[in-house]
This record gives structure tokens, C-alpha cells and sequence, in this order.
């Protein structure tokens, strides 16, 4: 339970960063709902990305490229 | 009966005054936040007064929690990684004192507050960004560009990585934030129903057993899960110095 709790917060902080980020940028640009809709969906990507990094360093990451 | 939400009330012990619209106060969880501080500065007071070549109980517990800590920064960060071994060592014990001390029946749980984990995960986060700005410059900002991708995709790639990077706090909170309140709320529902299903007579008596079996196991499963959460804050802000010191890996 702890490790799906874990991989689920790295999930939903991508999408909440990427939501809030948008939110802002549409506040201080004016362009309505285009930046929320534009930050959520990159959100939503940075949110898997998280996932993608948080299954691959089970242990402790050893220095080394981190291929992208 | 009371709700399982009503542990979580901040309550204002003496009122402060107000600042804005909002009313300042020494509350529950100041004074709890207190006592964990408190707490650890006794311990450590008593632990290192001794000093002795052997160590008697109380000092090979403190010697213990600071090998643990060490080892694991070592391991996470390298031997750079020790000059912030205080910062390391001052995170993990408020949020493994504050988690055990929520165990106690009646006590306010620190760690049960968004506002307190952000706060925390905001510290590692402007230390992570602060200390990677003074030793790399702008070459820090490297950090957000993979290697060995197609050029075209190499902006979206960018702001994917910069989001991942701002997710950082929210997701080092919050883990820490849901854990503790959804094992307290989780304790206090079924405690719940051992009291009323303890008013409805003997057969009521005798399924009443069954939560409280539920709730023991529940105890010892929060005890787990708060030395966990302490420890995975603890990694991941070790992980996350890491990047400062070392950005481009």
C-alpha cells in the first residue's frame, strides 16, 4: 500500500503542478481556458514522467545518465 | 459520537491578535510542533551528556539514528552530500517525532496538515534550487534538458521536465500528508464502530470484537507506516540534494 500510495502521489503532483502552472499563466495572460487546458495535459505528462522515474530507482539511484 | 475529522481541528490556545483578515494564534498544533521539538532537544540533551567510549542505552540511540541518517544521505548524495547532513538530520526527526508523538491517543498529529508537510517539502525544494544556482549557475538549469533526444522534441521535453521538477513539493508533501491522515482517520472509523456497535447489547459485544482486532492491526500498521514516511521524506530529500550538487546526471 505504501509503494501504490507512492506512485500515486508522483501521478497526481505532475498533473497538480502542471494544472496550477497553467492556471496561472491564464490569469495573468487572459487567455481564458487555453493555459489550464495546455497545463494540464503537459501536467499529465510530467505526471507519468514522475511515474517513469519513480519505477526505475526502486534503490538508490547510481550516477549515471538519466536517458530521457 | 465523535466525527473522524475532529482530530484534525486546529484549535487556538491563546490568541495572538489578528494580521490581515486572518486571526494569529498559538494553536494545538503550535504547541504540539513545540513538544516535538522539545522533545527531541531533551533526548539529545540526555542522550550526548554522558559521552562516554561505550555507550549506555540512551547514547547507542542516539548514535543509531545518527549512523542511519548518515549512511543514508552517504548513499543518496555522496560524501558532498554531509554538509547538509543538519538540515537531513533536523527533517527526519521532527517528522519521525511528530508521526509517533500523533500516535498517542488524544495527541494532535503535526504531520496531519498540508500546510505543515509543504512547508517542510518548500524548504527542501528553495534549498535544493538555492544551493544548485550557487555551485553550478546556470549550468543547474541543465538539469532540465535530457540527453540524446531528437531536436524537435526537445522544448516539450523541457517544460515536461520543468513541471516534473515543480511536482517535486507537491508530491513529497502530499505522500507524507495522506499517509498520516488517512491512517488516523482510518483508527478513528473503526473505534467508532466498536462504540456503537458496543451499545446495541451482547451480540452487539460480540461483533464489536471484530473493528477492535481491526484497529490493533491498524495500530501496529500506522506505527509502521510513520517510521516509513519519515524515512521516504528523508531519501527523497537526499535524492533531490543529489540534483543540486551533481545536475546534469
Amino acid at each position: 500500500m505504501a509503494r501504490g500510495m507512492k506512485l500515486v502521489s508522483e501521478f497526481v503532483a505532475g498533473i497538480l503542478a502542471g494544472g496550477v502552472l497553467g492556471w496561472l499563466i491564464d490569469r495573468f495572460t487572459g487567455i481564458q481556458p487555453f493555459g489550464l487546458l495546455i497545463g494540464l495535459m503537459f501536467g499529465f505528462a510530467a505526471g507519468l514522467r514522475n511515474l517513469y522515474r519513480a519505477t526505475q530507482n526502486q534503490s538508490v539511484r547510481p550516477p549515471g545518465p538519466d536517458a530521457g | 459520537m465523535a466525527s473522524p475529522l475532529e482530530q484534525f481541528q486546529i484549535k487556538p490556545i491563546v490568541p495572538l491578535g489578528r494580521i490581515g483578515g486572518s486571526e494569529i494564534a498559538f494553536t494545538n498544533s503550535s504547541l504540539f510542533m513545540l513538544l516535538v521539538v522539545g522533545a527531541i532537544g531533551l533526548f539529545f540533551m540526555a542522550a550526548t551528556s554522558q559521552r562516554s567510549l561505550v555507550p549506555g542505552r540512551m547514547q547507542a540511540f542516539a548514535e543509531m539514528l545518527y549512523e542511519f541518517v548518515a549512511g543514508t544521505l552517504k548513499s543518496a548524495a555522496g560524501k558532498e552530500g554531509m554538509q547538509f547532513f543538519p538540515l537531513v538530520f533536523s527533517l527526519f526527526l521532527f517528522v519521525l517525532t511528530a508521526n509517533f508523538m500523533g500516535m498517542i491517543p488524544g495527541a494532535f498529529t503535526v504531520t496531519s496538515q498540508i500546510i505543515v508537510t509543504f512547508a517542510l517539502a518548500l524548504l527542501v525544494f528553495l534549498t535544493v534550487i538555492g544551493v544548485g544556482l550557487a555551485k553550478h549557475g546556470t549550468h543547474f538549469f541543465g538539469l532540465f534538458v535530457p540527453q540524446g533526444a531528437p531536436a524537435w522534441l526537445v522544448p516539450f521535453l523541457v517544460v515536461i521536465e520543468v513541471i516534473s521538477f515543480l511536482s517535486r513539493p507537491i508530491s513529497l508533501s502530499m505522500r507524507l500528508f495522506a499517509n498520516m491522515l488517512a491512517g488516523h482517520i482510518a483508527l478513528k472509523v473503526f473505534a467508532g464502530f466498536v462504540v456503537s456497535l458496543g451499545a446495541l447489547g451482547v451480540g452487539g459485544i460480540l461483533g464489536a470484537t471484530l473493528p477492535l482486532g481491526m484497529i490493533v492491526a491498524l495500530t501496529a500498521l500506522e506505527f509502521l507506516v510513520a517510521f516509513l514516511q519519515a524515512y521516504v521524506f528523508t531519501i527523497l530529500t537526499c535524492v533531490y540534494l543529489n540534483d543540486a550538487l551533481h545536475p546534469g546526471h
